[in-house]
């Protein structure tokens, strides 16, 4: 295994909003390749589409045009040399969400509403695509849990009820549910968007760490984030281009459209 | 490691008590059920059940077997079920005040079965079978224009005013309907609108029975899938939760559950959105493979409840179904607004 290896690459993506009456366009003409084991960052200002392309990316929603390609078997989540097409199974309109639960999980900014669930009981609905029709947890999967429960370094929350957590706090158990999914690729959408600062600085030590055998796309408005963590670095601007390059190659670019200077 | 598993452990045996309690109220209550009712049976005296010779003894067993049993019965099954069908509701709208009567699905279940009885004046089987299977068409109408409205305002509040304001719609359409019909029909019909567990024959029953036993295990078989969807659309369907076929099953097994019941035990309100709470509270969990057997019996003993308390034993006069369940319903309801039900 190469530092290299291509997980994940699109060819002319366009995405954006579709009904019966209009078409809405978001993000241009874009295409990419990710490494395995590299943190890709979108940043960008207020409305310029950052969710709407991770979210395409991620399969949530479909793209107006192009394809997304995941080097990954997608039953199993390990990588392998034929890339299958995301968009061709979301265009089928048969995209297989367990198979694809496999690939890659996602964390969002707002952490859910889930009644009485304790923390372990919804780190454990991470096993979802992996138990049978039947619904019942193995051996292996209670396993699973606790090992992402661990790894995030929450044993002490596990039976708490998630409701009563800080935002902190429940913000880590989605990103353990998201481990405990054992997906080769994760996807961030604004996981720092309600934290305070000393919980943001720790979520971002906490997403690096991750990054040492997971593949990891965020979005994000923290540029210290961007610039000190990530591998790849994407700027959308107002009008839904899109710069992609090292953070070193685009403080250019970022002093342009964010109207900042950078030390 | 070892530890966690025996915390949990720990709350699977409080899980088991609670549920063990639930049972042992809802088999109580049914005895109490065959114990209860206009005719006082001298249970307590030697044998009743057994010789045969004595009149007085032939008579009490028909009316506990011919019209006690199939009646504690059908408010042990109907109460499960429109339990059953509140707690997917409340989960389907993710809040806690959804249920079958409250989103007017009943009143168009209600309206479904009215169509029917007057098309179709015999009764029997076929004519109890077609009445209900207007009565879940009728459901699955309300069912979908809600998710309709959901999907188009993305509001659940505005849905559920909605759904209430739908229900009274339909009620009064059914109300206007039944009018141009014979007096005879405009009598039960009134009758039906109060809601009872007694209406119901061996036949009816068999049928109900069948209809429940393949709603709870098919409810019981996405039971997993109701915990996932609970976390919300996006994060249930990148955890493998396939969306669409999940809302149908969903709105089916809710529409038959309260189309069945509906048709054959009238309009029952409360039951449907008090008892997931009730069961709640007993169980303190969110997990639906605990939960939809819980809130079954939970159902079935607000429903028996309400059941002895309608029949006022020992005065001879039957209170309305209905005003019984809002009776015992609203305090539950009232409270789970007041504390939230998320609140341990």
């Amino acid at each position: 295994m190469t530092d290299k290896q291509i997980i994940l690459e699109a060819k002319n993506i366009v995405t954006g909003y579709k009904n019966n009456k209009s078409i809405k366009k978001v993000t241009n003409d874009f295409s990419f390749s990710v490494n395995r084991n590299s943190i890709t960052t979108i940043i960008g200002p207020n409305g310029s589409g950052k969710t709407t392309l991770l979210k395409t990316i991620s399969g949530i929603i479909k793209p107006l045009s192009g394809n997304i390609f995941y080097s990954l078997n997608t039953c199993t989540g390990t990588p392998m040399h034929d890339p299958c097409s995301l968009t061709g199974a979301l265009n089928s309109e048969k995209m297989d969400a367990v198979a694809f639960a496999k690939a890659r999980s996602v964390v969002l900014s707002k952490s859910p509403e889930t009644g009485m669930l304790t923390v372990f009981e919804i780190i454990s609905l991470g096993r979802f695509p992996y138990i049978g029709w039947k619904g019942k947890f193995t051996e292996q999967d209670y396993i699973e849990t606790e090992k992402a429960l661990a790894e995030i370094g929450i044993e002490y929350l596990s039976n708490r009820i998630f409701k009563t957590l800080s935002d902190g706090e429940k913000q880590k158990v989605m990103i353990a549910r998201a481990l405990a999914q054992n997906t080769s690729l994760i996807f961030f959408d604004e996981p720092s968007a309600f934290l305070d600062l000393p919980s943001k600085i720790e979520l971002s030590k906490l997403i690096a760490d991750i990054s040492k055998n997971k593949t990891i796309m965020i979005t994000t408005h923290d540029i210290d984030f961007a610039l000190n963590y990530s591998n790849e670095l994407w700027i959308i601007d107002r009008d839904g281009n899109i710069h992609a390059g090292t953070p070193e190659k685009l403080c250019k670019v970022i002093e342009n459209i964010f109207k900042i200077t950078l030390s | 490691m070892l530890g966690m598993y025996v915390i949990i452990k720990v709350n699977k045996k409080q899980q088991y008590s609670g549920f063990l309690f639930l049972v042992i109220l809802s088999f109580v209550l049914f005895v109490l059920n065959l114990l209860s009712g206009s005719a006082g049976i001298p249970f307590l005296s030697e044998s009743i059940l057994h010789s045969t010779d004595n009149v007085g003894s032939k008579i009490w067993k028909t009316i506990i077997f011919e019209i006690r049993l199939p009646r504690a019965l059908s408010a042990f099954l109907g109460g499960g079920a429109l339990a059953l069908s509140g707690l997917l509701l409340q989960t389907f709208f993710r809040n806690p005040l959804a249920g079958p009567d409250i989103l007017g699905i009943a009143s168009g279940a209600g309206f479904g079965a009215a169509v029917v009885i007057l098309v179709i004046p015999f009764l029997g089987i076929a004519g109890i079978i077609s009445t209900a299977a207007a009565a879940v068409a009728g459901a699955v109408t309300v069912t979908l224009f809600l998710v309709m409205l959901v999907k188009k305002s993305g509001n659940i509040t505005l849905t559920l005013i909605a759904g209430l304001l739908a229900g009274y719609f339909i009620s009064s359409v059914t109300g206007i309907m039944i009018r141009f019909s014979s007096n005879q029909a405009i009598r039960s019909f009134i009758n039906w609108t109060a809601g009872s567990f007694k209406n119901i024959s061996p036949d009816t029953l068999f049928f109900l029975l069948f209809v429940v036993i393949s709603s709870f295990i098919a409810s019981f078989v996405i039971s997993k899938h109701c915990d996932l969807y609970l976390l919300g659309d996006d994060y249930a369907s990148s955890m493998g939760l396939n969306l669409k076929r999940f809302r149908y099953s969903v709105i089916i097994i809710t529409s038959i559950l309260t189309g069945a019941v509906t048709s054959l035990c009238g309009p029952v309100a409360f039951i449907g959105i008090a008892a997931p709470h009730f069961c709640r509270f007993f169980l303190k969990t969110e997990k639906h493979n605990i939960l939809i057997p819980g809130t079954f019996f939970s159902g079935a003993i607000l429903a028996l409840a309400a059941d002895i308390i309608s029949t006022l034993p020992g005065h001879g006069i039957t209170l309305p179904l209905n005003s019984v369940t809002a009776i015992i319903g609203t305090p539950i309801v009232i409270k789970v607004l007041l504390k939230g039900y998320y609140d341990r």
